[in-house]
């Protein structure tokens, strides 16, 4: 079978990848690229311009889009103040979805998409990590642990301009309950980054419900995040049915803050054992004269060789890492295999919910300077 | 304990001032496997954190579960998580991670017992 798939949302978000992921794949066909009637004239030109990119058309209205015949599913990836919307919008015309992280800016609306999907019978995945060789490696080191007491992750986006002189440090004051979360020039990133850490705890430990968070947000690095009111940094303290805890870190933290992508470490500890790991310990390294951006130390004449720890001989600056982009299935292609198979994929709309929940119990123990029971928001 | 405790702290302590200031620390200190001494390394990771972050803890939450967590918010914003864990069939480490306004510090180590025990 092959599957029409209609992108929600185009250029300058995930969906670059997302839609050449689908495209990529032999059962799928693109459609088209829609998005709300209406939106502002930089996001239609944006959507217009990955509609020319993949060479499909462009149709400016969601729902003359869902109407098109040969339409199974939706891939939706709008900002997220609009996400929760558009996306209950696909379920209610009956398309699978396949969806940005985080679901929704609002619970409301993703709890309403959680009764939409279950009563329309619909396949649902949201984008996570899950799927990278780095989760499953995680997986199959969590085994041997015994059972999994306590999750800690630091992960990192190394990217952004911090200011030369740094911003000044002070306790930030968090809203209770952000409601916007991009803008061209800024992220809140506990909320675009610790989700993927929430997704991953949550499948680890075969889906264990949140109980209670501890939150605190920072503007450590990004000048446009400051002015925004966005926070560049946060760090989760939670508990977890079954006795299991979790800490994680996450932000945006400045081009050279890592040789690589960005820190990604993973500490897991079992009743029997424990295990750290780096998401980047399998890369590449070139160490090399020609690289100008380290250096031999200057000759000395009376040690040419550096014999003697007296002539005090040390090189400068360091090697270049690479990544190469593991051969490894599509977060799309996984999405496909779900609606081959008719099983559920691992990390569902319902997964995505329960996510947001405490993304959301975090703002408010941020804002709040307490810890916040799940069953509070 | 006090002398690889010491040790660590000075070696981490003289790489901060490329990175400073400090803004975030994780640490990870597994370095035993007797639970009765896990508030101990908790309270001297903690207070190794302050000297990284250079400021004094204004908020303090912790939890146990695979060992005992701090969660740090210090009086200008800085945070910290300090992990004292049982060291259960592995061999003693640490994994320190800081991170600054201008970079990041990490520093991995597996040290000996010997040393942890003096």
């Amino acid at each position: 079978m092959s599957y029409g798939v209609l992108i929600v949302t185009g250029g300058m978000t995930h969906q670059e990848n997302y839609a050449r992921g689908f495209q990529a794949d032999p059962r799928c066909r693109l459609i088209a690229v829609t998005d709300e009637r209406g939106v502002d004239a930089r996001r239609a030109q944006l959507n217009r311009s990955l509609a020319a990119e993949l060479k499909i058309p462009y149709i400016e209205d969601l729902n003359d889009a869902l109407a098109r015949p040969g339409v199974d599913l939706a891939s939706i990836c709008t900002e997220h103040d609009r996400q929760g919307r558009v996306t209950l919008r696909c379920a209610e015309a009956g398309k699978h979805l396949y969806m940005d992280k985080p679901l929704a800016g609002s619970l409301a609306e993703a709890r309403a998409l959680e009764t939409v999907v279950r009563q329309k019978n619909l396949r649902t995945q949201m984008f996570t990590q899950v799927t990278t060789p780095f989760s499953k490696r995680l997986r199959r080191a969590a085994a041997p642990l015994g059972e999994l007491r306590a999750f800690h992750q630091d992960l990192y986006f190394a990217k952004g301009y911090a200011p030369a002189d740094g911003l000044p440090l002070a306790p930030r004051q968090e809203a209770a309950q952000p409601d916007l979360f991009l803008v061209p020039d800024a992220k809140r990133e506990m909320f675009n980054i610790a989700v993927y850490s929430l997704a991953l705890v949550r499948w680890l430990s075969g889906r264990r419900a949140f109980l209670t968070v501890r939150a605190i947000t920072g503007n450590y690095f990004l000048a446009a995040n400051a002015r925004r009111g966005f926070e560049d940094f946060g760090v989760l303290s939670l508990t977890m049915e079954g006795g299991l805890t979790a800490t994680i870190s996450a932000g945006r933290t400045g081009w050279r803050s890592h040789g690589g992508p960005g820190h990604n470490l993973v500490k897991l500890s079992g009743t029997k054992s424990s295990i750290f790991v780096d998401a980047y310990q399998g890369r590449g390294e070139v160490c090399a004269d020609r690289q100008p951006q380290w250096q031999s130390p200057p000759a000395n004449p009376a040690d040419p060789v550096a014999f003697w720890a007296s002539s005090d001989q040390r090189k400068s600056g360091g090697p270049i890492w690479f990544t190469p982009p593991p051969p490894a299935q599509s977060d799309q292609a996984a999405f496909v295999e779900t609606l081959e198979r008719q099983r559920a994929a691992e990390v569902t709309v319902t997964d995505g919910v329960r996510v947001l929940e405490a993304l959301f119990a975090a703002y408010r123990s941020a804002a709040e300077h307490r810890t916040v029971k799940l069953s509070e928001v | 304990m006090n002398a690889y405790l010491t040790w660590l702290e000075q070696s981490v302590t003289a790489r901060l001032t490329e990175v400073a200031p400090v803004v975030f620390v994780r640490a990870h200190l597994q370095w035993t496997a007797d639970a009765g001494r896990l508030e101990a390394i908790s309270e001297a990771g903690c207070a190794m954190a302050g000297r990284w972050v250079n400021a004094k803890p204004a908020r303090r939450d912790a939890m146990r579960g695979g060992g005992l967590q701090v969660l740090l918010e210090f009086e200008q914003g800085q945070t910290a998580v300090v992990s004292s864990e049982l060291a259960l069939n592995v061999e003693p480490q640490t994994q320190i991670l800081i991170v600054g306004q201008h970079g990041t510090v990490r520093f991995d180590d597996f040290p000996e017992p010997e040393w942890l025990a003096k």
